[in-house]
């Protein structure tokens, strides 16, 4: 390598730098432009959802709205609720109810999947004993398995159980589908505690148990955190399992989503702003977390 | 309420000429117990011939589920909202819960849930096939008690399509057939100022309006049930009732060269540019809006459309059956279509005898307010003030009063193992990548 | 004292690991072979043992399963050869400190945090052949070449036109991964570098890209295991999935899973895991050997 980039050694600073500014140019332009394919659907979808269906359709498909109909929005928290002003006695689940119904399974699942994988890793890296080698490379075969595989033989064998359109039926499976990737990042997090932590726990008198409450999980809060918004999103987005498991008290975000569009015509304006609804708060989130939501994803991949 | 009177008539007369589309008589296998608890209710209810066993006392609630399609989108919808919402009062001590699920999404979920034995009492169904499949298994209550009480409001003949083997499994809500809306502005600046009366007409009025700029026909490609609704006419106009309602449900090869025939018909209509090619990829939500929006002249779809177009200020459509193409095989009056939308009740429910009651009162009310809101025509004898449906549903039942026979949805009167292959090869036509002979040579080496 | 019962606490440590694990990922794998080598119509009904005949019958026209697995390997293609070089692009042009990097990386990821059911609806609109932005765009500059049916419409574009929100939504997580490595690589490397006169260019094929291999390995898997697996996206523009030009193994799986032909959606699912694990070991090799 040092061979031929010494042939080059003859080239003075001077035009090094002069290209470089051109350089730097094109490299904005690229940078910028890239950025602006990114957003223009987001400001697409913004404006779409302001705007009421034949403006969408026609008059007027890439400006800002002429009549800025924020009634969209409102009509998106009507939807399922009310008939003529008075509320019907059923929970046609909203799309508020949708939202805690997705919080509600990307928590659980974070804290079972997060206990799981803890647990299993502090065995296989932690304590000494025959086969933790073979297991762990069998358990990270988990990552390269598609979750598509599991649909059928599961939706039979949850529908045996009779635990089929309930929180469980989501919560199960997408735990055990970051089970692996879980694993892997607190590998990588735990192999970085120094054993001589564990040897004077043990010293002091702490068992297995209390090595591993006292010790080590206080130690990988941080991976906890990363692990955690990492399965956050994984969840919060899984629309496949969702649509075929959930019932309408347990839909969550992306199957409200999808049944925005009905089998009839459709109101652009209000699917439109049922989408940037669905959207809004992860965005949100993102700006104030967006350091650690990026590691969250890093990290896997960098530790593997 | 003499116009109510002389709807009711039509609607009789229509109803008279069943017969044709019942696909009761397919032989269906009556389960070999493989689930016990639904043998014992149905039996259970067969025995016990007495009505009033009403389990449910005035302080004890019962819980029932149901789930149907009528998803906000729906033009359903408000009419399940209305019904319900006056169940309520009628039974108070039923505590009702409903889900209304996509389309497409609740046909793959009410199979699954049915064969793991997860429905809920009350379930929406397509009559037929799609029904006929879970009573096969012996997963639905048979309503023949239930109904027998309802005998003056809802006739015999709309029942065809949800008996088997003599026995009634189904609710039926409102009926509809395909027809043809055409876009009378659009046909108008064509020079036409009447709806084509044959084939031969329509041929032509379609070439002036390509000539006039404007796109004859509208067809969502991405929904391939859309496509039936073009191409079902075609071959029926071009076969006959007879041989298609054999093929679909009794079980007559495809492997017939009218079939080929119409296959090719249609094509001939894509290739010379009848057809909005915009609509390869649309969803039937868009291809419906371009017609209302005037960008295509004719729409052929279901008549719950109806009342979506009457709704639309100064949109003038007219509604008319797809014309003759073999006048010495089809005829005027052929149509396809029936009662296909129905309830039916699951026979593990646990309080299967009070949900067909309520099943059969909810229908009831559903076709009630379906057809006053132009969803469709009833199924059960209309009542009330029906002086302010709209003029195209009343268009429609006057098509139906002059019925000669009706062949249900080729998706619905199929069985869903036929339905997928049919439905694949129906694609591809629309898709320009099989041909007439190709269609019907792909059918019969997949269904027969 | 644990000494003694050691085994006993192991277990206990790995017991709720193993009990998703075993329960929800290998019981599936076992199953799909067992329910694939039977007719199953209904999940109650395993109908008759029927061998291999549900594999040898995913190849027939009727279930064209080929090419579905064809439309995968050109997503997959698409993925390797177009969206990672981009990203690596990115990658390489934001590692070298460029003002405002943060804010860069962070719209670009963004997308990676819309559900692609979103997505694919508001693909969907923009692709509308009559009023999408796509549409309009060609209509403003005057451009011809656009299919009448739209680029989701038309059979030669579907793929292309399935592959580019794929690349808007991904495109930003894969340069995150790279970034990672181009940032980690010793800045003292890269002056030593260009002290003795390397250009960017030169800087980037012989030091940095070397130094992030790793990481491009697993970006390739990704890529190529997401395109097997893609189906959010599909199941929005494909609706009701009758032969459309952009059929894949997932959109096949999901519909025959539920359409009385269990057997058939399980002869796919097992397919599907051994096509994903051959192209996690043929990459992992083919990185191994360069080494």
């Amino acid at each position: 390598m040092a061979s031929s980039l010494s042939s080059h050694s003859n080239l003075d600073m001077y035009s090094v730098r002069k290209t470089s500014k051109f350089l730097k140019a094109l490299i904005y332009c690229g940078l910028v432009l890239w950025l602006l394919i990114d957003l223009f659907p987001l400001y697409y979808l913004f404006t779409f959802s302001l705007k009421s269906s034949s403006e969408i359709t026609g008059t007027n498909v890439i400006g800002l709205p002429k009549e800025w109909l924020w009634s969209n929005y409102s009509r998106v928290f009507g939807l399922g609720k009310k008939v003529d002003g008075k509320r019907l006695f059923f929970a046609n689940g909203g799309i508020e109810k949708c939202f805690s119904n997705s919080l509600l399974i990307a928590v659980a699942t974070i804290v079972i999947c997060l206990v799981a994988a803890l647990m299993a890793t502090y065995a296989i890296t932690r304590i000494v004993w025959r086969g933790r080698e073979t297991l762990n490379s069998i358990l990270m075969l988990g990552i390269t398995i598609p979750m598509h595989v599991a649909l059928y033989p599961i939706y039979a064998s949850f529908s045996k159980m009779g635990i089929l359109r309930s929180y469980s039926s989501l919560i199960i499976p997408y735990a055990a589908f970051s089970l692996s990737m879980a694993i892997m990042v607190c590998t990588g997090f735990m192999n970085d505690i120094p054993k001589e932590l564990d040897e004077s726990a043990c010293i002091d008198g702490c068992g297995l148990w209390g090595t591993f409450f006292h010790i080590i999980v206080p130690l990988m809060k941080p991976a906890l955190a990363t692990m955690g918004i990492y399965i956050f999103l994984t969840c919060w987005n899984e629309f496949m399992f969702a649509s075929v498991f959930g019932d309408e008290a347990h839909y969550t975000l992306p199957v409200f989503v999808s049944n925005l569009k009905g089998s009839n015509i459709t109101d652009w304006g209000l699917v439109g702003a049922g989408l940037l609804l669905a959207t809004f708060p992860m965005l949100i989130v993102y700006v104030f977390m967006s350091r650690r939501i990026q590691e969250s994803f890093m990290v896997g991949a960098v530790k593997g | 309420m003499k116009k109510f009177k002389r709807l009711a008539a039509i609607l009789l007369a229509g109803a008279m000429v069943f017969g044709l589309a019942a696909c009761g008589e397919t032989a269906v296998n009556t389960p070999a117990s493989t689930d016990s608890t639904d043998t014992t209710t149905v039996s259970a209810s067969t025995d016990t011939a007495s009505t009033d066993v009403a389990p449910a006392t005035t302080d004890e609630k019962v819980k029932l589920t149901m789930w149907c399609i009528a998803t906000e989108g729906d033009s359903n919808r408000a009419s399940y909202e209305k019904a319900i919402a006056d169940m309520k009062e009628k039974y108070p001590n039923v505590e009702f819960e409903w889900e209304a699920i996509e389309n497409e999404t609740y046909k793959t979920k009410i199979a699954a849930a049915m064969a793991a034995n997860e429905v809920p009492d009350i379930f929406f169904t397509w009559s037929c096939a799609f029904l006929g499949d879970f009573v096969k298994e012996g997963k639905v209550y048979c309503l023949d008690d239930t109904l027998a009480k309802y005998s003056s409001e809802l006739p015999e003949s709309m029942l065809g399509n949800t008996t088997y083997d003599g026995k009634h499994y189904g609710v039926p809500l409102t009926m509809n057939i395909v027809a043809l809306f055409a876009n009378m502005d659009l046909l108008a600046q064509a020079g036409w100022d009447k709806v084509p009366e044959n084939y031969d007409e329509l041929m032509q009025c379609c070439d002036d309006l390509v000539a006039a700029g404007i796109i004859p026909f509208g067809c969502a490609g991405g929904e391939t049930w859309c496509v039936t609704e073009y191409l079902e006419p075609i071959i029926q106009k071009t076969i006959g009732s007879q041989a298609l309602n054999d093929i679909f449900v009794n079980g007559a090869t495809y492997d017939n060269p009218d079939v080929a025939k119409a296959v090719d018909t249609f094509q001939s209509m894509i290739d010379k540019g009848y057809f909005d090619p915009a609509g390869a990829s649309l969803p039937n939500d868009d291809v419906k809006q371009n017609f209302i929006d005037g960008r295509t002249a004719f729409y052929q779809n279901g008549t719950w459309n109806c009342a979506d177009f009457s709704k639309v200020d100064g949109l003038n459509v007219k509604v008319t059956e797809f014309p003759v193409i073999d006048s010495s095989k089809s005829k005027l009056g052929q149509l396809i279509g029936g009662p296909s939308d129905t309830l039916a009740v699951s026979a593990s429910s646990p309080n299967a005898e009070l949900a067909a009651e309520y099943a059969a009162e909810l229908g009831k009310l559903i076709c009630h307010y379906g057809y006053l809101d132009g969803c469709g025509l009833p199924a059960w004898i209309p009542y009330g003030d029906t002086s302010n449906i709209n003029p195209l549903t009343q268009a429609v039942a006057e098509i139906c009063a002059n019925a000669d026979s009706y062949v249900l949805f080729g998706d619905t009167a199929q069985s869903a193992v036929d339905k997928d292959p049919y439905l694949d090869a129906v694609a591809k036509v629309y898709g320009k990548e099989l041909d007439g002979a190709g269609f019907i040579a792909e059918l019969k080496q997949n269904i027969r | 004292m644990y000494r003694k019962n050691k085994g006993i606490h192991i277990f206990l440590f790995l017991l709720p690991a193993l009990a998703l694990f075993i329960g929800v990922l290998i019981y599936p794998i076992f199953a799909s072979v067992h329910h694939s080598l039977f007719e199953y119509r209904t999940f109650t009904d395993p109908g008759q043992f029927v061998g291999f005949k549900n594999y040898t019958d995913l190849f027939t026209p009727q279930y064209d399963f080929g090419k579905a697995i064809i439309n995968a390997l050109i997503l997959a293609a698409l993925s390797v050869f177009i969206q990672l070089p981009l990203a690596l692009g990115l990658a390489l042009m934001l590692g070298k400190g460029i003002k405002g990097e943060r804010v860069y990386l962070s719209v670009y990821f963004m997308p990676v945090l819309i559900s692609a059911v979103v997505i694919g609806m508001l693909w969907e609109k923009i692709y509308n052949p009559i009023y999408g932005l796509v549409t309009k765009t060609f209509e403003y500059f005057n451009w011809s070449g656009l299919p009448a049916a739209g680029l989701l419409g038309d059979k030669k574009t579907a793929l292309l036109a399935v592959f580019i929100p794929t690349i808007w939504q991904y495109v930003g997580y894969h340069m995150l991964l790279m970034y990672a490595g181009v940032k980690s690589v010793s800045p003292d490397l890269r002056e030593a570098a260009m002290l003795d006169g390397a250009t960017d260019s030169q800087i980037n094929r012989y030091i940095i890209i070397p130094c992030i291999k790793p990481i491009i390995k697993v970006s390739i898997i990704f890529a190529i295991t997401g395109s097997l697996k893609s189906y959010d996206l599909i199941k929005v523009f494909a609706k009701d999935a009758y032969n459309c030009s952009y059929k894949v193994p997932s959109l096949l799986l999901v519909r025959y899973a539920f359409h009385n032909a269990g057997g058939i959606a399980s002869a796919i699912a097992v397919l599907m895991i051994i096509m994903c694990f051959a192209f996690a070991i043929i990459i992992n090799q083919m990185f191994k050997e360069r080494d």
